[in-house]
This record gives C-alpha cells, sequence and structure tokens, in this order.
C-alpha cells in the first residue's frame, strides 16, 4: 500500500474494493486468492476445534468440551428450537450448526492480526451459503406439499379476494428473490463495509503519521483511536452477523415445514 | 412479558399466536420475534421492486413521469399490508 502512495506522489488514496483482490498465486478467474485459502483454514479450524472439543466427552466436560457445549446449546436452543421447533429441528441442526460455527470462524478472521481478512467480503461466499439455503428450503417445502401446493401455500389464507393477485405476486417476488439476495447481500455487506471502515482508519492513521508534517501527525492519534474502537464494535457485527444468517436460515426452514398458511 | 405488561402495540410478535413458520404444538408458540422482523425487510424490499420496477419501465415508455413515486408508494403499502397481515393478525 504504501508503494501505491509513494507512486501516486501526494495527497491520500482511499482504500476502496480492489484492496480486497488479493490473488496469491496467479491471477484472473483462475487465481488462488486469500479468502479461498481462509475458507480452507476455518473449515479446518471449526473441524479441529470440535473434535478437539469433544474427543474425551464426559458427564463433568473439560473446559474445550464445555465451550463447545455452549456454542451447540446456543444454536440448538437458541435458535432451533425456537424457529422449528422440538419435533422436527433434528434434521437441520447439523446444517445450522455448521452454518453458525463456519460464519463466526470467517467474520472473526477479520480481525485476528496477520489473517485479517473476513472471507465473507467476498460477495461469493455468503452467496455460496445462500444458495444452499435456498435449495434447501424449496426442496423441503415442495417435498412437504408439493410443487402446486407449495406454490399455493405461499399467500397466507384468509386476505379478501381483490388482492390474492397482488399479494400472491409479492410473495412470489419475496420468496424466490428478495429473500436469498437479502440475506447473502446482508453477510456480504456488513462484513465488506466494516472492514472497509478498518482499513480506512489504519490507512487514514499510517497516512498523517508517516506522510504529513508538523501538527498533521498528532492528529493521527485520531484514527488510530477509533481503528481499536471500531476494532471491538467489529467484533459484535461479527456475532451478530453470524447469529442472524443461522436464524433466518432457520426461519425460512421453519416456514416450509409448517402445514398452515 | 405477558401481553397485559407489555401493551397493545408490542403485542405484534406475541409469543401465544400461530405465526407462520411456528409449530402450533408447541407451547411457547412462533419464532422468535426478531427473525420476523428481519424478514420483514425482505418484503418491504419485494414491494418497492414488484411494484415500483414496473412503474418506472411505463413511465420511461409512456413519458408520465408521476407513475414511479405511485407505484413505490403503492408496493410499500402493499408490503406493509402483507407484513401486517402475516404476522400482525391472528388468523387461527
Amino acid at each position: 500500500m504504501s508503494t501505491v502512495l509513494a507512486a501516486a506522489g501526494e495527497g491520500f488514496t482511499p482504500p476502496g474494493v480492489e484492496d480486497f483482490w488479493q490473488p496469491l498465486v496467479g491471477d484472473g478467474a483462475f487465481a488462488l486468492t486469500r479468502p479461498m485459502v481462509l475458507i480452507v483454514i476455518s473449515t479446518a479450524v471449526v473441524a479441529g476445534a470440535l473434535l478437539l472439543g469433544t474427543r474425551r466427552l464426559s458427564v463433568v466436560p473439560s473446559k474445550g468440551q464445555a465451550v463447545v457445549e455452549a456454542g451447540y446449546s446456543f444454536v440448538r436452543n437458541g435458535i432451533a428450537r425456537d424457529m422449528i421447533g422440538e419435533k422436527e429441528m433434528r434434521p437441520y441442526l447439523p446444517l445450522l450448526f455448521s452454518l453458525f460455527t463456519l460464519i463466526l470462524v470467517n467474520n472473526l478472521f477479520g480481525i485476528i492480526p496477520v489473517v485479517q481478512y473476513p472471507t465473507m467480503s467476498r460477495v461469493a461466499f455468503p452467496v455460496a451459503l445462500t444458495l444452499f439455503v435456498f435449495v434447501l428450503y424449496l426442496a423441503i417445502g415442495v417435498q412437504r406439499k408439493g410443487v402446486a401446493g407449495y406454490i399455493k401455500g405461499l399467500v397466507p389464507s384468509g386476505l379478501p379476494k381483490a388482492i390474492v393477485p397482488l399479494m400472491f405476486f409479492l410473495e412470489l417476488l419475496t420468496f424466490f428473490f428478495t429473500r436469498p439476495v437479502t440475506l447473502a447481500l446482508r453477510l456480504f455487506g456488513n462484513m465488506f463495509a466494516g472492514h472497509m471502515l478498518l482499513l480506512l482508519m489504519a490507512l487514514g492513521a499510517e497516512y498523517l503519521l508517516l506522510d504529513s508534517e508538523g501538527f498533521l501527525r498528532v492528529l493521527s492519534v485520531a484514527p488510530f483511536v477509533m481503528f481499536f474502537v471500531l476494532t471491538g464494535f467489529e467484533i459484535l457485527i461479527e456475532f451478530l452477523q453470524a447469529y442472524i444468517f443461522t436464524m433466518l436460515a432457520a426461519f425460512y426452514i421453519a416456514g416450509s415445514l409448517a402445514d398452515e398458511h | 412479558m405477558s401481553a397485559a405488561t407489555v401493551g397493545p402495540a408490542m403485542q405484534i410478535p406475541q409469543r401465544d399466536r400461530a405465526v407462520p413458520g411456528g409449530d402450533p404444538s408447541r407451547p411457547d408458540g412462533g419464532p422468535l420475534p426478531e427473525s420476523v422482523a428481519w424478514n420483514a425487510t425482505s418484503y418491504l424490499l419485494s414491494g418497492l421492486l414488484g411494484l415500483g420496477l414496473p412503474a418506472w419501465t411505463l413511465d420511461r415508455w409512456l413519458g408520465w413521469g408521476w407513475l414511479t413515486p405511485v407505484g413505490l408508494l403503492a408496493g410499500m403499502a402493499a408490503a406493509l399490508y402483507l407484513i401486517w397481515f402475516r404476522y400482525g393478525t391472528d388468523r387461527s
């Protein structure tokens, strides 16, 4: 980054989308990029942590087992049971737990030193996760009610006859377009914007300290402090987004499972 | 929290009501109110897109200029009505 600044000669170059494109091997469409490596690492981290945490299960849990159990019971009781219900939640628990842990670890990568890259700030990753959830809740709905039944069930019963076509149109648009799109873009946007803000503060502090003169150097304290404040804030967002994604996935699955409406 | 202590304005995501996606056999009722709130975004967007976009296209085509705001407002109203009907009324 500093070479870019030096080449520009004068003025501050704000961070942009291009800073998120980080090929490690090769270039172009088939490059091996930093987020690709990170998602592989995150899978290994999640799998490793879960295997270690559940290696010697005991009634009085070890520290590792206690952490894994806390995470699992959060997804099971805090999300799946409240959303889908005790009766039907079992088949979907592994998916929801995997989604939550995977997204959480990848989000936390954004603030872990050296790693420092939220995988979900590349839009393809949340899109891939969303496509899986999307296909799953469509499949469950069609399996439960049949294609005709599912389409018919989109509109809540009891609507006044005259506005049923309009509402059907809106429901169709919601189920097949805005739901998956907002699910993916919410995660992507939060991770992208949050990391961009951190980058802006870090680069701003660097620029004020190294490339400016006199009193302006002192001012670099402000973005530097903000960098730490926002990092703390990011931790919150990272947990929240992992939770929201999992919760909505459970909500959509539950909607397809329900017999009524 | 019981409904009596919350007051009428807060009753929309009531736990003892069968919300779509909820399991009627469960003692605690429907899904978490937060999920309903987050999902409402999709409906609002659907309303804006679903009526706003055709209105804008017609506007472009006919050169009227006033149809787009009407479409956007109608879409917003329709979406709000749908959210209210789906999650805010007792249909069981």
